[in-house]
């Protein structure tokens, strides 16, 4: 690694201030800090020695996600490199501009958002659909806000928002029929796409009065989004999120507590009727449907958009699961689990602040 | 508003109105652009350009009420009793708000369909009355007449260039024409067309329109 | 009080001279505007009972083309719009069918062949669904779809289907996916219009 460290020191002055290159220092430092530890040090004192910084959080949240995208190989065939290898290039040719105009160094943060976006896609967009939804993304969700840690929204759920809005046709002609073999679609580039009729992921076919086995939904094997239909991956990955305490268990608990608490209740209740018997089964089956379980363990959990206080996460959660179940049986959406979220960011801020009031009132009437 | 007033009179008289008129048409025009320096009148803004026809309808509509409506206060300023005055601007805008509508609904009645009500709710545009209070009440009418041209057009051209590139990259055309080529090969963006592209659409012009403009001078100091 | 008698005689001056003006123009423009609406009506029945109008015809051109071809009948308590040209294959009679809808009230034309079995076509002249959702029923694609479409069910039944997926039926279409709501609206409206000359024709 020596020659590599000597060609960098030697390219250092270069982009240093006052140096000819120095506009595009962002992206030397970055491409530094990919390879060697940072070469700057905190100087001011005090500050405290700890392991955890940005770049482990999106380490593990990197390692969580492994499981989904090998379910989104397998599922739905070699495709899903080309889609992750431009969300990368588009997402970081946005941030990278960015950083150069603003003068800072480019952000770890969207190593995670780069990986999150093409798993809650449709298998078969069309490759420049998914480059201009990161990119509005990043430029719309994150960077007009101020870049990583200053975004409101959750920068991969703008960008798939943007794109069901725009081409609501073709996301609803993208989706793809997942491989039934053993060998799944390991050896294909893609799996066969549906014969024309729009939108039949398992939440679509239900609106039209048919609900598949709930056993399909568990392994992956239905048609959906990327990295959403394995419902057993995505819990693999979650569990990790939330041992290495990575993900707020408080916000993926309300989030699918009121989730179920609330399609119960009205399955009891009889506001919805559905063909499957019973309570717990149709409960089951939307719990396993769609987007919810890794909208609860990748999106919402996100530390940027989510609330900062306990309370908060807690309502938070609520929020967003209770939005979810309301869209997905009372409009013509089939799924909502995108604009619960969004929605859920909307208040978060809101929410911190009636929490900390709350407590400062407390705190105020003790003295 | 209270800055406008003061850069009026520190102007050099000579020329129109006494050196006032160009001033006058480049403070509303550009430096203090209703639109995008005030963000007066966005209802409407967002509300009606999802076409290119439609946006410059609407300019020409907001123009024309402006400058009627600047021109009648104007006259009136001196015998308008001051505790009637807003009433009275209302009466005065909303009869030059709806002769313009009486207008498109005999003469361009597909236009006048597709704009609905929007036409009728420039009564309420806080642009047209912000300029008879603000400016024509003071004013004589010539004066008046420049800064109800200056405000309408500041208002016309960024709705016009909001409606060129929502249309554009919305439905592919403009002005309800294909474009050879483009059309073919482009596919269509709805969000344009729809609500939320409107909010983006503004936002992004008028981050552009300052940028371009620099901060005002206050900010400067 | 002479300030206040002063400002009284101001407001009913400026009062008075604004409604002159506005009751003048009001006057003026209405021939226009009576024409407008009323071309406006006729070309959606042209459009409906398929009579070919050229693309950017006045309103007087559009006046003259529907006397010269459609004969207003009344069919029991229902106005109806016949069509009867020399081809027989392109006869229809249409009516007009109203309802409410997502936002406000949906008016149209719907035109059936004479024998009262099939629908010839359809328009929509008053609408304010969801642009780019429920809004597309205006558009050509969503009512080309309905041309040729039976108005009973297997059974005789009068009645059509709007939904998106399930069984192929004579007497069904696919709606717009997002704009179930319209949809839905839009099928209650046109079966009431066709129970209601179906039970005229019996």
């Amino acid at each position: 690694m020596k020659w590599l460290l000597k060609i960098i020191d030697a390219a250092r002055p270069a982009f240093e201030e006052g140096g000819k290159l120095q506009f595009f220092n962002p992206v030397f430092e970055a491409l530094e800090h990919a390879f060697f530890a940072p070469s700057t040090r905190t100087i001011g004192a005090p500050h405290i020695r700890d392991p955890l910084d940005v770049k482990r959080v999106m380490s593990m949240v990197i390692i969580s996600v492994i499981p989904c995208v090998l379910a989104a190989f397998y599922f739905f065939g070699l495709r899903f490199i080309a889609m992750i290898v431009v969300t990368y290039a588009a997402g970081l040719a946005v941030e990278a501009t960015f950083s150069m105009v603003r003068k800072e160094s480019i952000n770890e943060g969207f190593f995670v958002t780069g990986i999150l976006f093409p798993l809650i896609l449709p298998p078969n967009l069309p490759l420049w659909m998914v480059a201009l939804g990161v990119a509005f993304g990043v430029f719309i969700g994150k960077e007009l806000f101020g870049g990583t840690g200053r975004n409101v929204f959750n920068p991969a759920l703008v960008g798939r928002c943007f794109l069901s809005l725009a081409y609501p046709k073709t996301m609803a002609a993208s989706w793809v029929e997942p491989s039934h073999e053993l060998a799944g679609s390991l050896t294909r580039w893609i799996s066969p796409s549906l014969d024309a009729v729009s939108g039949a992921t398992p939440l679509a076919l239900a609106k039209q009065g048919e609900m598949g086995s709930v056993a399909h939904q568990f392994m992956g094997s239905v048609s959906g989004s990327a990295g959403e239909t394995s419902a057993a991956f995505i819990i693999l990955g979650g569990v990790f999120l939330l041992f290495t305490r990575v993900a707020n268990w408080r916000t993926v608990a309300s989030m699918l507590g009121s989730f179920v608490v609330l399609t119960g209740a009205l399955i009891i209740g009889g506001a919805v009727t559905y063909p499957m018997p019973g309570v717990f089964g149709p409960v089951m089956w939307h719990l396993f449907a769609g987007g919810i379980l890794f909208g609860a363990f990748y999106m919402a959990t996100d530390p940027v958009t989510s609330p900062i206080t306990n309370a908060g996460k807690w309502f938070y959660g609520i929020i967003i699961g209770s939005t979810t179940v309301l869209i997905r049986n009372f409009t013509g959406y089939v799924e909502g689990v995108t604009f619960a979220i969004l929605l859920g960011n909307i208040v978060a801020p809101i929410l911190d602040e009636i929490v900390i009031g709350i407590r400062l009132r407390r705190l105020r009437n003790e003295r | 508003m209270a800055d406008k007033q003061s850069a009026c009179a520190t102007c050099q008289p000579k020329g129109l109105c006494g050196g006032k008129g160009l001033t006058t048409l480049k403070e509303g025009a550009w430096a203090n652009n209703p639109l995008a320096i005030q963000v007066l009148g966005i209802c409407s803004a967002l509300a009606v350009t999802n076409r290119l026809e439609n946006s410059l309808v609407m300019g020409a509509a907001l123009i024309f009420v402006c400058v009627g409506s600047n021109l009648i206060v104007s006259l009136l300023r001196k015998c308008t009793p001051y505790r009637i005055r807003m009433i009275a601007e209302v009466a005065i805008i909303a009869t030059f708000v709806i002769l313009f509508d009486q207008f498109l609904k005999a003469f361009y009645w597909d236009m006048s369909k597709q704009l609905g009500p929007y036409v009728g709710l420039i009564i309420t545009n806080c642009i047209v009355m912000g300029r008879a209070e603000a400016f024509a009440l003071q004013n004589p009418p010539i004066l008046s007449i420049v800064d109800g041209i200056a405000n309408g057009i500041g208002y016309a051209v960024i709705l016009a260039i909001i409606g060129f590139f929502r249309e554009l990259l919305g439905t592919g055309e403009i002005m309800g024409r294909t474009i050879p080529v483009f059309s073919e090969w482009y596919t269509p963006n709805q969000i344009m067309i729809l609500a939320p592209g409107a909010f983006i659409a503004l936002g992004i012009v008028i981050g552009i329109f300052n940028a371009i403009k620099g901060p005002a001078p206050e900010e400067k100091k | 009080m002479k300030g206040n008698i002063y400002t009284l005689f101001y407001a009913a001056v400026l009062g008075t001279v604004c409604a002159m003006v506005l009751t003048f123009a009001a006057s003026f423009t209405k021939p226009y505007k009576d024409a407008n609406a009323k071309a406006e009506e006729r070309k959606n029945i042209l459009l409906a009972l398929k009579i070919s109008i050229p693309e950017k015809a006045s309103s007087e051109k559009l006046l003259e083309i529907y006397k010269d071809n459609v004969q207003e009948q009344q069919r029991g308590s229902i106005k109806t719009y016949v069509y009867s040209p020399s081809d027989d294959n392109k006869g229809a009679i249409a009516m007009e069918f109203a309802g409410p809808g997502l936002w406000g009230p949906i008016k149209g034309f719907l035109a059936l062949n004479p024998e009262i079995t099939k629908i010839k076509g359809i328009t929509f002249y008053e609408q304010e669904e969801t642009p780019g959702l429920g809004g597309e029923i205006v558009k050509p694609t969503f009512r080309d779809k309905f041309v040729g479409l039976m108005i009973r069910d297997e059974t005789g039944k009068p009645g059509i289907i709007i939904k998106n997926g399930g069984e192929v039926a004579a007497n069904k279409v696919d709606g717009i996916s997002g704009a179930t709501m319209t949809c839905d609206k839009v099928q209650e409206m046109l079966n009431e219009a066709i129970r209601s000359i179906v039970e005229e024709k019996q």
